[in-house]
C-alpha cells in the first residue's frame, strides 16, 4: 500500500516539476525553489507562534514574498542566483528565531521542509495534482519580462513547488526539479519537455521499485536512480550523434 | 513609587551577594526529566537549571548563549550519558569555561553510570543509522532505574557539600520509595496490555520494567527514512500480531507515523519523555502519564 501511494506521488510530481525545472534553468534562478521552501516553513512557524492557521499564513508570507522576487527585473545587474541565496539565509535564519520561541513546532515546521514521500495519502495526491496542473497552466502563459509576467512565473513555483516539498521531502522536489532539465538540456537551450518529464518517470519507477526490494529509503533512491538516467540518456544522445 | 526607589536598592543588594545568602548548589541538568530527579533530591539546598525545554529532542537541542551561562556557575552537571547530549553538549561546556563539571571530574554526573545498561552492542557501523553502541541511553523512562539515578545523585551531592549529605539521602530514599510503590501498583494492571510498535527504541526501559512487547519499529535505523517494504511489512505485522498502539516522541509525530497509523488503525499514542512539573511531583506525573496512556486510557 506505501509502495503504491509513494509511487503515485513521485509519478505525479514528475509530470510538472520537470517541465517547471526547465523554465527555473532558462531564468537561471535555481534556488528559489529551496528559498521558496523555506519562505513556506517560516510563514507556518510565524502562523503557529500567533496561534493562527499555519497553511494560511505559509501562503501569505509566500504571496507576498513571490510580489517582492519579482519586482527583481531579468535583465538586473544583481546575479540572481546570489539574490535567492541570500532570500534563503534570510529565511532560514528567521526561522530558526521562531523556533526558538516555541520548542514545539519544531516538528511542524521540519515536516513541511523535509516532508517524506512515505507518508502521502490520498487528499495530498489531490492537492498536488490540482496544484501541479494550475502551475503549468500559468508558466505556459507569456510570462514575458514584465513585473506581472515574473509574478505569474513566481506564482506558478510557488503552488508547485510547496505543496511538493511537504509532500515528499526537498531533496526529491530540487532534484526532479533540475536533474530531468540537466539530462536534456542541448546547446545552451532546454531539450523537449517531453523528455525530461520521461527521465523522471523512469527514475521514479525504477527508484521505487530498488529501494522496495533491497530495502533502501525511497527518496534517496529515486535521486539516484535519476542522476543514472540522466546521465545514461547524455550519454546514448551524445554516441547517436 | 517611594516604596519603589527603597526596593531598588535593596533588591540590588541582593542581587550581588546570593552566593552570601544561600549556600546553594548550582545544579544544572541537561533534560527537563533528569531536572526533575535533580530537583527531588537537592530539594531546597541545590538550584535546579534545565537546558532542554519539555519536548524538545534530547538528541538535538539548538545551542543558545544562555546555555553556555548556565554551565558557567554550575557546580554540578546531570546528564543521561551513553552519547545521548554528545550531539550538543560538549561544545557547550567547552564554551562555558567551566573545568568542575568536565566529564570525569566531580561536578559530572551521568545517571547511565549508576542504572544497567540495556541495549550494549558488540558491532557497530555507520550502516545502522544514529545507534548509540554503549547502550541505549533512555533509561529515565523506567521509574526504577530513576529512583537508582536518585541515589546515586544523593550520593555525589553529599560528596560535594557534606553539610547536607543527612537532607540529600533522605530524600532520595524517599523518592525512590514513591516509585516503588507506583511500580508494585501498576505491574499487575499491564500485564493483559497488547504488543506495541514505537517509533524508534527509545521505550526499551520503560517497556520492559511493565513487561510490554514491542514487536516492531517504524525507522528502525534511527535518522535513516525507512524502505517501502519495512513499513508495507510493519503494516502486516500490526494486523497479525494484534497491536493495539503505536508509540511515539512528540518530536518524531509526522506524517509518516500518522500514515502507518491511519493504514493499520493502530491508535496513535504521544508518549512523552518529559511533562512539565516540579522536581519529583513532575517525574511522577511523566511515569504516570506513560503508564495511563499504555493501559489504554488516555
Amino acid at each position: 500500500m506505501i509502495l503504491w501511494f509513494s509511487l503515485a506521488a513521485c509519478l505525479l510530481v514528475s509530470l510538472f516539476l520537470p517541465v517547471l525545472g526547465q523554465q527555473i534553468l532558462k531564468r537561471r534562478v535555481i534556488f528559489i525553489d529551496l528559498a521558496l521552501a523555506q519562505v513556506a516553513a517560516v510563514g507556518y512557524a510565524v502562523g503557529m507562534a500567533l496561534d493562527g492557521n499555519g497553511m494560511l499564513y505559509a501562503a501569505v508570507i509566500t504571496a507576498v514574498v513571490v510580489v517582492l522576487i519579482a519586482l527583481l527585473p531579468e535583465q538586473s545587474d544583481l546575479p540572481k542566483e546570489a539574490v535567492m541565496g541570500a532570500l534563503y539565509a534570510l529565511a532560514a535564519s528567521l526561522g530558526m528565531m521562531a523556533l526558538a520561541m516555541l520548542p514545539h513546532a519544531e516538528g511542524q515546521m521540519m515536516e513541511l521542509l523535509f516532508g517524506s514521500v512515505l507518508g502521502v495519502n490520498e487528499s495530498e495526491l489531490i492537492i498536488m495534482a490540482v496544484a501541479g496542473a494550475l502551475a503549468l497552466f500559468m508558466s505556459k502563459q507569456r510570462c514575458g519580462d514584465h513585473f506581472l509576467g515574473r509574478i505569474v512565473f513566481y506564482g506558478a513555483l510557488a503552488i508547485a513547488v510547496v505543496p511538493a516539498i511537504y509532500a515528499v521531502g526537498v531533496i526529491l522536489v530540487f532534484a526532479m526539479l533540475v536533474m530531468p532539465g540537466l539530462a536534456v538540456w542541448r546547446g545552451g537551450n532546454n531539450g523537449p519537455a517531453l523528455h525530461a518529464v520521461a527521465v523522471a518517470a523512469v527514475a521514479s519507477v525504477c527508484g521505487l521499485f530498488f529501494s522496495s526490494y533491497f530495502d533502501y529509503p525511497p527518496s534517496s533512491a529515486v535521486v539516484v536512480c535519476m542522476a543514472t538516467t540522466a546521465l545514461l540518456w547524455r550519454a546514448i544522445r551524445n554516441f547517436r550523434r | 513609587m517611594r516604596q519603589l526607589k527603597h526596593l531598588i536598592p535593596t533588591l540590588l543588594l541582593l542581587g550581588l551577594m546570593p552566593a552570601v545568602a544561600h549556600a546553594q548548589l548550582h545544579i544544572v541538568a541537561t533534560l527537563p526529566a533528569l531536572g526533575q530527579i535533580a530537583a527531588a533530591v537537592a530539594g531546597e539546598d541545590g538550584e535546579v537549571r534545565v537546558l532542554a525545554r519539555v519536548g524538545q529532542d534530547p538528541h538535538f537541542v539548538p545551542p543558545k548563549p544562555t546555555l553556555a551561562r548556565h554551565l558557567a556557575d554550575a557546580d554540578l552537571l546531570v546528564t543521561a550519558g551513553l552519547g545521548l547530549e554528545a550531539g550538543w553538549l560538549p561544545p557547550l561546556i567547552e564554551l562555558s569555561r567551566n573545568s568542575r563539571i568536565r566529564e570525569g571530574q566531580p561536578g559530572y554526573f551521568a545517571g547511565a553510570d549508576a542504572v544497567e545498561i540495556l541495549g550494549i552492542m558488540e558491532k557497530v557501523d555507520r550502516s545502522m543509522g544514529d545507534v548509540h553502541p554503549e547502550g541505549n541511553p533512555h533509561w529515565w523512562m523506567d521509574p526504577l532505574r530513576g529512583a537508582a539515578a536518585a541515589l546515586a545523585l544523593a550520593r555525589r551531592l553529599a560528596a560535594l557539600d557534606p553539610a547536607h549529605a543527612q537532607l540529600y539521602h533522605q530524600r532520595a530514599e524517599a523518592f525512590s520509595r514513591r516509585l516503588q510503590a507506583l511500580v508494585v501498583q501498576w505491574k499487575p494492571r499491564l500485564e493483559a496490555v497488547s504488543p506495541v510498535v514505537s517509533y524508534h527504541d527509545s521505550y526499551r526501559y520503560f517497556s520492559e520494567r511493565f513487561a510490554i512487547k514491542v514487536v516492531g519499529f517504524i525507522e528502525p535505523k534511527p535518522g535513516v527514512e525507512p524502505s517501502t517494504r519495512h513499513l508495507d511489512r510493519l503494516i502486516t505485522l500490526i494486523g497479525d500480531q494484534r497491536v493495539s498502539q503505536l508509540w511515539v516522541e512528540p518530536y518524531h509525530l509526522g506524517r509518516v507515523v500518522k500514515r502507518v497509523a491511519t493504514l493499520s488503525g493502530a491508535l496513535l499514542v504521544t508518549m512523552p519523555d518529559a511533562v512539565e512539573g516540579e522536581g519529583a511531583e513532575g517525574y511522577l506525573a511523566m511515569i504516570e502519564r506513560l503508564l495511563e496512556s499504555a493501559a489504554g486510557r488516555q
